[in-house]
Order: C-alpha cells, then structure tokens, then sequence
C-alpha cells in the first residue's frame, strides 16, 4: 500500500515536470480540431446538441411509454457516457499512435493516457455545458444544489476510465486485436445502459443484469442530479467510486510493470 | 559522469511481430502448439562496464548491428538495462532525429513548442528560443503552417534546428544528423560545433573513422553486444578495421 502511494506521487511529479508537452499537445489538438470550421469550437456545443436532438427526436417516436423531459434525460445520459467511450475507444492507440516520440525520446508513459483524457474531459465540458444551458433555458429541469456532486462524479469516471486506457494500450501493444474487438463491445455497452431507456421499462430479469454493467453506475450518479433534481443513491455512488479506484490502481499497475517493455513491440 | 555498470539489454525478437489473441488463445487450448513459438532472446548488450568522465569526447564504433545504437538509448533513458545499472549524473539529451515526432497536422511554431516541452525546455527558455529557431532554420513565412505542407528541406531544416537547440552537460551524438541543402549544410556545421564545445561531454556513435580520429579523446569498440577495445581512438579505429 505504502509502495503503491509512493509510486502514484512519483508519478504525479513526473508528470508535472512535464505538464508543458500535455498543455501543448492538447491546446495544439484542440485548436486542429476545429481549425477549418468556420464556427469552430461551437461545433464541440452545438454537435452533440443537435446529435441529441436528432436521437430524442427519433426514439421518443419510437418509444410508447415516452417519459416527460425525455431530451435531458437522454442527454444527461448520452454525453457522460461518450466522454468515457471516447476515451476507452481510443484507448488502444495511446502508446501505438506515440511510437514516434516513444521511440525517440524518453517520456513517461502515462503521458501519452493523460493527453488522451484530458482532450476528451475538455471537449466533455464545452458540450456538456451548453446541453446544460440549454435545458435550463427550455425548461428541462432546474438548478439543485445536488449539482454539486457532478464534478466528482465527472472525477471518477476520469479515473475509471484513465486505468481502462491503460490497460487497453498496453494489451493493445501485444494483442492488435483489441482495436477490432473494442468498438463492437462498446456498442453493444451503448445499449445495455439505461441511456435511451429508463432501467424501469425493461423486464424485472434483465433490469438485475443491467446491474452487472458498470457503465450503469455511472450514468446514473450523473443523471441523477439533473434529471430528477436529486443525489444518486448512496449505494450506486460507492459502486462508482469503489470501481473507480480498482481501475485506476489497476491500470496504474500494469502500466508500470509494462513501462519499460512496450517499446521492444512498439 | 556516466557509469556503465554490468549492463545488458535483451530484445525478444518476434519474426511475427504483431500476434494475435487468435493464436495464444489457440495455443491455450491445444498441447499441439498451433504457430511455430518463434520468439527468442537476442542479447544486443553483453555485460558491458566503462565510464565516461568530463571534458571527454567519447566516441562508440562497431559494425552494423554491434549495438550502439541501443547503447546510446540505454545511455539516453530511453531503453531500461534488462542487467546491470546506468548512472547519469547531469543533464543528457540525445540529438534525435526529431522530424519523426513531428506531428504534421500541426504547424511549426506548434512542433517547435510540443517538441521544445520534450526536450526539457520550459515556458520561459521557449519563449527566448522561438525566434532564434524560426531565424535559423530560414522559415519565417512558414512557421504558421502545418508542418505536412513543408518541404522535405524545410521540416529537416525545422527538426535539425530544434534538436540542436539543447544545451545539455552530456550530448549525445547518433551519426551525424542530416540537415538539408548545402548552404544549410555550412551554417549546422558550425551550430553543431558550437553546441559540441558548450557540452561537458560528448558521446558520438559514428561509422566516420576519420570524424573519430580527429574528433575523439577516447573510443570503445563494439563487436556483437560486447566491449572488445576502450581506449585511444586511432587504437580503437585500427581494431575495429581488424574485426
């Protein structure tokens, strides 16, 4: 335990001396992202608004029993959940997309993940924010003082998914697999979540296997606060943190016992 | 100021690099082996010991292929020792070819920055840097647009001016690093020495005999992961020429 702490702050302090490549590297992406786009960074609010909009538009067609405020229980939902699958699908690429620096120049491996979650976490906030406003100004829900906990929330899933992406890019390194594997698991992971449904309109049988889903966890102690204006249950928060910290431990872990390795298979 | 103790390095050569869950998973399941096992240990440095002191210029010769090049990466950090220890005491840079970790969505003036945090440079060491950089490697007009769309005179110019933009104690030398059309070719070399002179020690792997010769205050050889000469460099060059 006392190791594992050690470790977690040397690697703090290695990752700060080199903050500067993460700030540059992210700010550079970010800009690139968006550099062609005649309204740029307002794709990153407007994209995921409109995208919403459209899949609210369709499945409240769809669906018989349409639940009230539908759009911010789908949004609440669907933009947490694309922050986390975004960083797990690129997840296997971390190290394989960097060989070029990790060939050439001594940096910390953990880096290259961190660059990855912080980009995702980033545009998370610009689109987040504006669904946010936006359900404010029509009406969705209100302001709770429950919002508060949201940070945190956003915190372990950054955690969560930080240790998954670890992982991912060192098995990934050995087993190129993965990357064909990974973007058919995480679909099938989009619709075992309560995202487009609530967990109440499934089948007493399958709402116990939905359980089983971490994702479910998470989306719920986010949605919570928004959609029903309230604190996710206590049990559904521990899940979330106790899932959070496995991973990250985890990931830490393997990280480091591969860290000196993934370069002679790179 | 870099001690040399014992060291080994181990590749484990894959003759199919990329294996696939299929085949292990396979592997698990029949006592047959499903795929020829074709990893073996290849030992690219043997249990090699020496020291380099200040004010040295050191150089590492060998054939092809004798490892120098991974000694450099051991030296540099890059590569752990699978044996033994490597003690560094100062600051190293190794003189890369940086043009490979150039990102070429983004523009110069970003490279130079992304590249320069890299390299150890802070904010502040950038900011006094930057123009000097652009200056010297003749890209003013140029310096805003993504690095794809430069030529390939303009990224090497680019990449070879960044890389010699370090000032470490201990430099580290792989080759020479190419540095675009001749009237560059004349400006790098004088860059290149002043950045030599500045250094506390040099350690250069080099194919050149004569660069070592004249260049070299002490010279190991290389042959096959093992230190078979370390001493004078014309002694060392006459060895290597006798492998």
């Amino acid at each position: 335990m006392y190791s594992f702490a050690q470790t977690v702050k040397k690697e703090f302090l290695v990752l700060y001396k080199f903050r500067w490549v993460t700030y540059s590297f992210v700010s550079s992406n970010l800009k690139m992202r968006y550099k062609r786009s005649v309204i740029g960074i307002f794709w990153s609010m407007l994209g995921p608004a409109l995208n919403y909009l459209i899949m609210g538009l369709v499945f409240s067609l769809l669906a018989k029993n349409s639940m009230p405020n539908y759009f911010a229980y789908l949004f609440s939902g669907a933009a947490f959940y694309n922050l986390m699958a975004a960083v797990i699908n690129n997840g296997p690429y971390v190290f394989i997309h960097n060989e070029g620096y990790i060939k050439k120049i001594y940096l910390p491996k953990s880096l290259f993940v961190v660059n990855l979650v912080l980009m995702e976490t980033i545009n998370f906030m610009f689109s987040v924010g504006t669904l946010l406003l936006l359900g404010l100004i029509f009406n969705q829900y209100e302001l709770s003082l429950s919002w508060l906990i949201l940070p945190f929330v956003v915190l372990f899933a950054i955690l969560f998914v930080f240790g998954l992406a670890c992982i991912l890019g060192v098995t990934c390194v050995y087993f190129r697999d993965i990357n064909h594997i990974l973007p058919l698991v995480m679909q099938a992971s989009f619709f075992a979540t309560p995202i487009l449904y609530a967990v109440e309109a499934l089948p007493e049988n399958y709402q116990k296997l939905v359980r089983l889903n971490p994702f479910y966890y998470f989306v719920e102690t986010f949605r919570s606060p928004i959609f029903l204006g309230q604190l996710p249950p206590l049990s559904d928060l521990g899940i979330v943190i106790g899932l959070s910290l496995l991973s990250f431990v985890i990931g830490l872990i393997v990280l480091k016992l591969f860290d000196n390795k993934i370069i002679f298979k790179l | 100021m870099i001690n040399i103790n014992n060291v080994s390095l181990a590749y484990t050569i894959h003759h199919e690099r990329s294996h696939s869950l299929k085949e292990k998973m396979i592997n698990l399941f029949h006592k047959r082996k499903y795929v020829e096992q074709s990893e073996e240990t290849f030992w690219a440095l043997k249990n090699l010991n020496f020291s380099v002191h200040e004010g040295e210029q050191f150089a590492i010769i060998g054939k092809n292929g004798a490892g120098k090049s991974t000694l450099l990466k051991v030296i540099s950090g890059i590569l752990k020792p699978t044996k033994g220890s490597v003690e560094v005491n100062g600051s190293i840079q190794p003189l890369i070819e940086i043009a490979a970790g150039f990102n070429p969505e983004f523009s110069g003036r970003e490279n130079i920055y992304l590249n320069g945090y890299m390299l150890g440079f802070s904010r502040e060491q950038l900011k006094a840097k930057e123009k000097e950089i652009i200056d010297f490697s003749e890209l003013e007009n140029f310096i805003d647009v993504p690095v794809k769309y430069y030529s390939s005179g303009m990224s090497v110019r680019l990449a070879f001016t960044i890389a010699t933009s370090v000032e470490p104690e201990i430099l580290l030398l792989d080759e020479m690093i190419s540095a675009g059309d001749a009237g560059f070719i004349k400006k790098a070399r004088s860059r290149m020495e002043s950045l030599v002179k500045r250094a506390k020690g040099v350690v250069i792997v080099s194919h050149d005999l004569q660069l070592v010769r004249e260049f070299a205050t002490r010279a190991v050889v290389i042959d096959k992961g093992e230190l078979v000469f370390d001493g004078d460099p014309n002694q060392a060059v006459d060895k290597y020429l006798n492998l």
